[in-house]
């Protein structure tokens, strides 16, 4: 079956893939003495027979049983037959298969690590695939599936090497990531989403190591970032050792249960690994049925990537430039030198200064042996664990570090000319990447209407080559200012891209070349061009001036947090918070209260507190259960400062209330316990509330704010009721609507003032307005 | 067998396991694949009363379809996206109601009421998830029992384009009442809160595949 078919039937169903081999050889008589793959000419029978257990099981496909059939792999075991093994695994699946049951072409990893972890290098990942996935690719598989590989490097090298031999076969590229959500060289599964949606790949997808419990969030999270279609292999669950054998244990109809939840994700082809058995996918097979997928939406996202690390675009970003021999005396004798360590050392030292993304330039590429550039790139990427951005000049050595690049980098650049960009936008496609485009063609452009004409041109340009939006970067070009350069025309184009909704960047220091307080110049330009919305810079992280610069401009435009001067006594409370200790906070309000007034002791200490918990929580670092737990414990502290101050104050009390017909109040719930724990007078009129309750509330507390909850699309249009209901009665209050089936238009239309994602959303509308 | 017959069938809730991880995700514990150790003694709180206080009973019925562009079963026709992409073609469907019953409701609102919004949260969370993992176990109880059909997926009423109003529909069909559960009036919830609706399709197997 060719490619486009097998994309066609995916679209309508989802296919069953089948279980594990080794330790069905090994229940039907193999010892275990020699590679399974081996029994592939020694005893065929036998691999036949596990193959029509899963056909009569109800697979949809069966994959060969050449798991471990790349040529290194298998003269690690002392076999030399490569060839005879992976046509033979072929053959015999086929056999089985009899036409009714797709066969794939199983392929795992090698089984060594890409330098700088390991001696090997891309090329030997590459030709070990290349030999394995063209004897498939001649014998007629349905598709290839390289499975249980831990490191992105290795199976990106697989994934060119399959299309090297065939563009028609439909290729499925899997990772095996730990119960920490990584795999064993530190890729996260959104890294794996982002890196594998450039490449040209149809499926990917999670197998080994987990059970389908554990695998569910893995599997979770690339769903939600992934454009490909998904397929899932979980163990029968976590290995545990009985009687010094291992034994997988989730049963057959157990792991059947879980297979709704992974069709519920988006998975499209769903398979058992380790100790699953016929039985599994026959369990498999009734629980599924034969249903249709479930229809996702195409994820966009602006970010590269390094194995370790992925770097979005949300926040501005800094890129350091000082990979650069132009000007660095030192640094460019360790090229020369072949000195690694001094780079190394180097590209830290930028990272801990603030750098998130690294430029790398190597000054005349010529003189640089290109295996030195390629070490260079791994141990960056590898060692450092910072992504990049490759600044190379000549095309050929630009499409090797692109090829053996370990995630997504960031292309730069290339000026807005036809041959360049065709060339460069060919590259991002093929081996991934996000590219920026300079606003130039051909020579330096000192007007905006030349620079508004390059990118106009490069992006009709760029919309016939098909490459993605968000992988498309603009640079305004910056020009020297000592050598009549015009930033102003920088700003002017910035703010021309920023309206046209791509991302910018630019290379600060050109601003500043030839003239002293370098510094000065360069802080002062990057302040205005982020008035202007500039998304990311190549500049010098360790220039403290211009950093210092940064981080106020940020903060001032709302792009930061301001800084905090931490006092012990915030902190001690955010812990016994956080811990739920009511009676030790309450302990500490009680001391506090001997010498502070009771309004001072909740704005010096448990507001800041529970704002902490609330910053905690919006950055991912607290969950939900420990901001309703910190909230839970401020309670009993809140009620005896409220004592002591005697009456509610109306300008800080806070209505919420579930409309009616709505029964569904635990958000609702949680909500008004976040706002009271800092320090509002919260009112909580329930659940099912009438619009003439609500208002009538509303009349008679004058509330600061009113929050209405809605979780269903039949609810909804209760919160427009009692929008209008306050307007009739000329009632002025801010509207805060929130709910599963709301988002910020909506709750526009409905006449509320703000739409609040979760508690923490609604404490911040409360405190702005 | 697929009855046409309404049957109940009474769910043992020792029987249902729910995934530790999955309800981990459901209280918002992101990217984990077991609770928390400091929430742990919680989790287990809430799910024992919840295992203790759950009775859950789910009430099906299978009928004929035809479809013709749109689904009709029962007089009823049926439209829209998901039952395009998951019924069409069906010859017949079975129409599901599990309810927990209406002890879980009054203890999630008990904690709310004592202030103990923590453990509300925890009972809420695990009884949406066991009412969940209630339907997938009957579900397989059907699929299991059943040799000349096979069944597509569950859908439900409130997901993508499937309205919330078909409650009342399957309500009536089934008549839930005798069970306690009610649809509410204008929003189509369902009380007791813990009951969930579905409909699954099914074909007649084919020897060629």
């Amino acid at each position: 079956m060719n490619r486009n078919d097998l994309n066609e039937i995916l679209r309508e169903r989802v296919l069953l893939l089948d279980g594990s081999y080794g330790a069905e050889f090994v229940r039907r008589g193999f010892k275990g003495d020699l590679p399974p793959d081996v029994l592939n000419l020694r005893d065929p029978r036998l691999v036949k027979g596990v193959h029509q257990d899963y056909v009569n099981a109800g697979a949809d496909i069966i994959i060969t049983n050449t798991f471990g059939s790349t040529p290194y792999k298998l003269k690690q075991s002392g076999v030399e037959e490569h060839k005879e093994i992976v046509e033979s695994g072929v053959k015999i699946a086929k056999e089985a298969a009899q036409g009714k049951t797709l066969v794939f072409g199983d392929i795992g990893p090698t089984g060594a690590l890409p330098y700088p972890l390991g001696e090997e290098g891309f090329d030997f990942f590459f030709n070990n695939y290349f030999e394995t996935a063209k004897i498939m690719v001649e014998k007629g598989v349905d598709g290839i599936i390289l499975e249980t590989f831990s490191d992105m490097l290795e199976l990106k090298a697989a994934v060119l090497a399959v299309r090297e031999v065939s563009k028609d076969v439909f290729l499925v590229a899997h990772l095996t990531f730990d119960e920490n959500g990584r795999t064993l060289t530190g890729t996260d599964p959104f890294n794996f989403a982002l890196t594998f949606n450039d490449l040209d790949v149809d499926c990917i997808g999670i197998n080994c190591t987990l059970g389908p419990e554990e695998m569910l969030p893995v599997f979770q999270e690339l769903a939600k970032h992934s454009n490909k279609f998904l397929s899932v292999e979980p163990n029968a669950g976590l290995p545990v050792l009985e009687d010094g054998k291992t034994v997988y244990p989730v049963g057959a109809k157990e792991f059947a249960l879980h297979m709704d939840s992974y069709w519920e994700y988006g998975a499209n082809i769903i398979g058992g690994c380790c100790g699953t058995n016929p039985e599994h996918i026959r369990q498999m097979r009734k629980t599924l049925g034969e249903r249709s997928p479930v229809s996702r939406k195409k994820r966009r996202c602006s970010a590269v990537s390094s194995t370790l690390k992925t770097v979005d675009f949300d926040d501005f970003v800094i890129v350091g430039e000082r990979i650069n021999p132009a000007g660095r005396k030192r640094l460019k004798e360790a090229v020369e030198k072949r000195d690694l360590n001094y780079i190394i050392d180097d590209a830290r030292k930028q990272v801990e200064a603030g750098a998130d993304i690294l430029d790398i330039n190597f000054g005349i590429e010529s003189n640089v042996p290109r295996d030195f550039m390629e070490k260079v790139i791994l141990s960056l990427v590898y060692k450092v664990g910072v992504p990049l951005s490759l600044d190379v000049q000549t095309p050929e050595l630009l499409e090797r570090l692109m090829k053996i690049y370990p995630g997504r980098p960031l292309v730069n650049s290339s000026r807005a000319a036809e041959e360049e960009l065709g060339f460069k936008t060919d590259l991002v496609k093929k081996y991934g990447g996000v590219l920026i485009v300079l606003s130039m063609g051909g020579d330096v452009p000192h007007s905006l209407v030349e620079r508004k004409s390059s990118v106009d041109w490069a992006l009709q340009f760029m919309e016939k080559k098909g490459l993605d939006k968000e992988r498309i970067f603009f640079d305004p070009i910056v020009l020297s200012l000592g050598a009549g350069g015009n930033p102003r025309v920088t700003l002017e184009t910035l703010e021309y891209i920023k309206k046209l909704g791509f991302k910018t960047i630019f290379g600060l220091s050109n601003l500043s070349f030839g003239l002293p307080d370098k510094s000065f110049f360069n802080a002062a330009f990057l302040v205005l061009s982020l008035e202007k919305g500039l998304d990311a810079a190549i500049m010098n992280p360790l220039d403290e001036v211009l950093i210092k610069n940064l981080d106020a401009a940020l903060i001032i435009l709302g792009k930061k947090g301001l800084p905090k001067a931490r006092v012990e006594t915030e902190d001690r409370i955010v812990k016994v918070l956080l811990s739920g200790k009511k009676e030790e906070l309450l302990n500490i309000v009680k001391e506090e209260l001997k010498h502070s007034k009771p309004l001072e002791v909740v704005d010096k200490h448990l507001k800041p507190a529970m704002e902490k918990i609330g910053e905690m929580y919006s950055s991912g670092e607290i969950f939900l259960p420990q901001l309703i737990l910190a909230a839970q414990a401020s309670k009993p502290s809140f009620d005896l400062i409220e004592r002591k101050l005697g009456e509610k104050k109306g300008e800080e009390m806070f209505i919420i209330a579930t409309v009616k017909g709505d029964v569904h109040d635990i958000g609702k719930n949680i909500v008004a316990a976040v706002v009271r724990s800092s320090g509002f007078d919260v009112i909580d009129l329930g659940k099912d509330v009438s619009t003439e309750k609500i208002v009538e509330a509303v009349k008679r507390f004058k509330p600061k704010a009113l929050g209405l909850s809605a979780m269903m699309t039949t609810t909804a249009p209760r919160i427009k009721e009692v929008t209008e209901g306050l307007k009739k009665q000329n009632l002025k209050v801010v509207v805060i609507g929130g709910g599963a089936s709301l988002d910020e238009k909506t709750v526009k239309t409905l006449g509320a003032d703000f739409y609040a994602k979760d508690a923490v959303d609604a404490l911040k509308i409360l405190k702005k307005v | 067998m697929l009855s046409e017959t309404i049957r109940v069938i009474k769910v043992d809730p020792k029987r249902i396991k729910v995934p530790e991880a999955v309800v981990a995700s459901r209280l918002g514990f992101k990217g984990v694949t077991s609770i928390p150790e400091e929430f742990k003694e919680d989790y287990n709180k809430a799910f024992n009363i919840v295992v203790e206080n759950s009775k859950p009973v789910a009430i099906v019925k299978t009928v004929p379809c035809h479809w013709n562009n749109t689904l009709t079963i029962l007089n009823k026709k049926l439209t829209g996206k998901l039952v395009e992409r998951h019924l069409r073609n069906c010859e017949k469907v079975t129409i599901l109601l599990v309810t927990l019953g209406e002890a879980v409701d009054s203890l999630i609102e008990d904690a709310h009421h004592k202030g103990d919004e923590l453990l509300s949260f925890f009972l809420d969370s695990v009884a949406s998830e066991f009412a969940e993992y209630t339907v997938r176990e009957v579900d397989r109880m059907l699929k299991d029992e059943e040799t000349q059909y096979v069944a597509g997926a569950r859908i439900s009423p409130g997901y993508v384009d499937l309205p919330l109003q078909l409650n009342q529909w399957i309500l009536d069909v089934l008549d839930g009442r005798r069970l306690g559960i009610k649809v509410k009036e204008e929003s189509y919830i369902f009380i007791p809160r813990k009951t969930v609706s579905a409909l699954i399709g099914w074909r007649k197997k084919l020897e060629q595949k």
